[in-house]
C-alpha cells in the first residue's frame, strides 16, 4: 500500500483564491491526505478559501516574503508534524494532480532523494510551452549551470519530492523564486540522488501572470547572485 | 579658509564617530582602517589640494579634481553595493521572523490551543 499517510504535500500560496480549491481537490481526488497550505501573506481570500475546504492544514505568512521564504516554511512545518516525504506543488494550477502523485511514487518506489518535474525532458511535451517560459527556463539552466555546475532542463520547477532526510541537508535561505536554482544548487553539492521526471504543465493565461516575466527574471538573478555573496 | 576648517571639523567628527563605533565593537577593524584611510584622505586633501595633481600624475588622469571625481564614484558603488548585500540579510532575518510566528501558529495548531 503507498504510505499517503507519510507524504505531505506543500503548496505555497500567494493571493490564488482562483484555484487554489481547484488544485487541493486534484491532490484529495488522486489519493492526498496530508496536505499543508502556506498562505505568503495573501491579500485576497486564500486563507478562507483553504479552511473551507476543510482536512488541510493551514499556516500563514503575516507579511509576503516570496516563494522561497513560503517554501521553506512548508518543509519546516511538515518535518515537524513527522512527513517522511514532501512534495511541492504549484496553487495557480500548472501542475496536474496525476503528476504530483507520479512525482510522489518515484521518490518512494526508487528511494530517491530528490526527484524533480520537467517540463523539457522529452520533446513532445514541449509544443504546448510558450516560447517566452521556454526562453526564461533555458537562462535559468545556464545561471544555474554556472553556479551550480548542476545540468538539469528545468531549474524553475516547482513541482519536486523530497525525503525528510534530504531536507534536513539542504541550506536554503532564499526568500524569491530564485530557490528554485538554490534547490538544485545545494542537492548537487550534497550529490543526493536525484532525478528529472518528465511532467505536463498547464498554461493559462493565470498561471503565466504568476510566472516568471522578465522584471522577475533580473530581480531573481540579481537575488541569486546576491545570495552567493552571502553564503 | 573658513571652509577648510569647517570642513576639517565636520571630518574630525566622524573619525571621533568611527574610532568610538569600534571601541563599542560595532565595527570590524578592516572597515576601521577602510574608513580612517577614506576620512584622512578627505581631510589631507582639503589642506594639501596640490596632492590630488601629484595623484593624477602618477595614475595618469587628467586633472586632480577629476581623480577626486572618479574615486568618489568608486566609493560610492562599493557603498551601494554594501547597502544591497545588508537589505538582502535584513530581508532574509524578517522571514526568519514571520516563519517563526508561522510555526508557532502550527505548534499551536497541533497542540489543540488554536483560538
Amino acid at each position: 500500500m503507498f504510505p499517503f499517510d507519510k507524504i505531505w504535500v506543500v503548496i505555497p500560496a500567494f493571493n490564488e483564491e482562483r484555484t487554489i480549491g481547484q488544485v487541493i481537490d486534484g491532490l484529495k481526488a488522486v489519493g492526498f491526505t496530508k496536505i499543508l497550505v502556506v498562505n505568503d501573506g495573501s491579500s485576497d481570500s486564500t486563507e478562507s478559501k483553504v479552511k473551507e475546504l476543510g482536512e488541510v492544514v493551514l499556516i500563514g505568512h503575516l507579511i509576503n516574503r516570496g516563494l522561497g521564504g513560503a517554501l521553506v516554511t512548508g518543509f519546516q512545518a511538515t518535518l515537524r508534524l513527522g512527513a517522511e516525504w514532501v512534495v511541492t506543488c504549484d496553487a495557480d494550477g500548472q501542475h496536474l494532480a496525476a503528476d504530483v502523485l507520479r512525482i510522489a511514487r518515484i521518490l518512494v518506489e526508487e528511494k530517491l532523494d530528490l526527484v524533480v518535474g520537467s517540463r523539457f525532458v522529452e520533446k513532445d511535451r514541449q509544443k504546448k510551452i510558450p516560447l517566452k517560459r521556454k526562453l526564461y527556463n533555458h537562462l535559468g539552466n545556464i545561471v544555474t549551470q554556472i553556479l551550480s555546475g548542476a545540468k538539469v532542463t528545468d531549474s524553475q520547477s516547482g513541482l519536486r519530492g523530497f525525503s525528510s532526510q534530504t531536507l534536513e541537508k539542504l541550506d536554503l535561505g532564499s526568500d524569491g523564486m530564485e530557490i528554485s536554482s538554490e534547490i538544485i544548487r545545494e542537492s548537487f553539492r550534497s550529490q543526493l540522488r536525484y532525478q528529472e521526471v518528465p511532467i505536463k504543465a498547464i498554461y493559462s493565461p493565470y498561471s503565466l501572470s504568476k510566472g516568471q516575466n522578465f522584471a522577475k527574471g533580473i530581480k531573481t538573478l540579481y537575488s541569486l547572485l546576491l545570495g552567493e555573496i552571502l553564503r | 579658509m573658513i571652509l577648510q576648517v569647517l570642513i576639517s571639523l565636520v571630518v574630525g567628527l566622524i573619525l571621533g564617530e568611527i574610532v568610538a563605533e569600534y571601541r563599542q565593537k560595532n565595527l570590524k577593524l578592516a572597515f576601521l582602517l577602510f574608513w580612517l584611510l577614506v576620512w584622512g584622505a578627505v581631510g589631507l586633501v582639503v589642506w594639501f589640494p596640490a596632492l590630488t595633481s601629484d595623484l593624477a600624475q602618477i595614475l595618469q588622469i587628467g586633472r586632480g579634481m577629476d581623480v577626486v571625481v572618479y574615486l568618489s564614484v568608486v566609493l560610492l558603488f562599493y557603498l551601494n553595493f554594501r547597502f544591497l548585500v545588508r537589505m538582502e540579510k535584513m530581508r532574509r532575518e524578517i522571514t526568519k521572523i514571520v516563519r517563526k510566528i508561522a510555526l508557532h501558529q502550527l505548534d499551536e495548531q497541533t497542540s489543540g490551543k488554536s483560538d
